[in-house]
């Protein structure tokens, strides 16, 4: 990662070469909201032979995503992520390239014939979903997506951008530091801070005392909080249900946590 | 329970100033643990006396309540014996899990650890000392290692 927050891409040559079969990024971070080059490193990685899977857990819930012009041959997505039910999700993947790989599971209808030395399997997707799947979480994910659509994924865009240059502006303002990109124009609504020398949980717990919501940790990304040199970040992020006025709650709950631990 | 109460002011008197905060080079017993869900950090230096703990410090990192938590443990156990240390480690995790409630006669500061049992994601914060010095004097004393919790 560069010191502003980016994938650091200056030594991709050296990094994707013809040795390399696949490449697995983040389509935006989950810790910073950095909106990742995947078009680019898509296009590195297809130059070797290779093929790239973008995790598109924190991508897609938040912005248009046309897997096309990413060229990308896998994207995953998480269905709690996007206002769909817990486990529930969903693997896009290029057609040519799922012909090409053998099921990973057994089970009913991911079957074609069966004899003694060998079988043959179903048609992609069936391959791939052996027995009963996730019926009710997945049509759950499918009305989220509706939902979703209904709103307008651009429209869901510019609120959160709206929001994180707001929350940013005013964290910043508080005394706060936000690590990563400072421009929503390059980053989703994921906004890790620290403030002065309050500990994230315990800013956490002075957070949730005032109805405020908030992750502390590492985030499973603990290669990242080294690079940043803190053991964990607080973390705000929003969806189009978060107005403002809740940022000013943030806001106005941090003093609150400067006055308790009187830092 | 107000927030107010949680951090009552000995917690954050043990924060600002913990005590027995210090490594102990050559200590007999020592361990190191981490909780890699948080990244609270404590190690645990002991030395026996005997059967008696007759010096126990520790080092670390992490929030108010896992440190301070730690200052106390160390001013609690000082002089106790191996198995009164290590029940009182047991009933420390069973107030924790609110499963006892010692009062202060018995338990002295660390009573006011007891206002965390309301904010089970910080339980753990609380009781990570009290399981580092727990396999500092049942382990083979020179473990490292990870917190399950």
């Amino acid at each position: 990662m560069t010191d502003d927050g980016r994938l650091d891409l200056s030594d991709l040559e050296s990094l994707v070469t013809e040795r390399t079969k696949l490449v697995a990024v983040t389509g935006m971070s989950n810790v910073v909201g950095t909106i990742n080059p995947v078009r680019a490193l898509a296009d590195a990685v297809h130059a070797v032979g290779g093929v790239i899977l973008v995790d598109g857990a924190q991508l897609v819930p938040h912005l248009p995503v046309d897997v096309a012009a990413l060229d990308c041959d896998f994207l995953t997505i998480s269905g709690h992520k996007m206002l769909g039910p817990t486990a529930s999700g969903g693997l896009y993947a290029k057609l040519e390239v799922l012909e090409k790989m053998d099921p990973f599971l057994g089970g009913g209808e991911m079957i074609n014939e069966v004899f003694e030395d060998h079988a043959t399997y179903n048609a992609v997707p069936a391959k791939f979903e052996a027995g009963t799947m996730n019926i009710a979480q997945e049509i759950g994910l499918a009305a989220a997506i509706d939902y979703l659509d209904s709103i307008g994924m651009e429209a869901v865009r510019e609120h959160e951008k709206a929001l994180t240059d707001y929350a940013i502006a005013e964290l910043t303002g508080a005394g706060a530091e936000v690590f990563g990109l400072q421009d929503a124009e390059e980053r989703g609504g994921a906004v890790s801070f620290a403030y002065k020398d309050v500990h994230p949980h315990d800013l956490a717990t002075i957070l949730d005392e005032r109805g405020v919501s908030v992750r502390a940790g590492h985030h499973c990304a603990q290669l990242l909080m080294r690079r940043f040199g803190v053991p964990a970040t607080t973390r705000a992020s929003f969806h189009i249900y978060n107005t403002h006025e809740e940022v000013d709650r943030l806001v106005e709950a941090l003093g609150r946590a400067e006055e308790f631990f009187g830092f | 329970m107000s927030l107010d109460e949680l951090y009552k002011e000995v917690i954050l008197d043990h924060y600002k100033n913990p005590r027995n905060k210090r490594d102990v080079p050559g200590a007999g017993l020592s361990c190191s643990r981490n909780n890699p869900l948080c990244g609270d950090e404590i190690t645990v230096f002991v030395n026996l006396d005997g059967d008696v703990v007759s010096e126990v410090a520790f080092q670390g990192q992490g929030c108010s309540i896992s440190q301070s938590s730690a200052s106390m443990m160390t001013e609690a156990v000082a002089g106790k014996d191996v198995a009164g240390t290590l029940a009182m480690a047991a009933e420390f995790r069973a107030m924790m899990a609110g499963d006892s409630d010692p009062g202060e006669d018995e338990f002295g500061e660390l009573v006011a650890l007891k206002g965390v049992v309301k904010y089970p994601i910080r339980v753990k914060c609380a009781v990570l000392a009290w399981d580092v010095l727990q396999e500092a004097l049942q382990g083979d004393g020179s473990s490292a290692g990870t917190a399950t919790h």
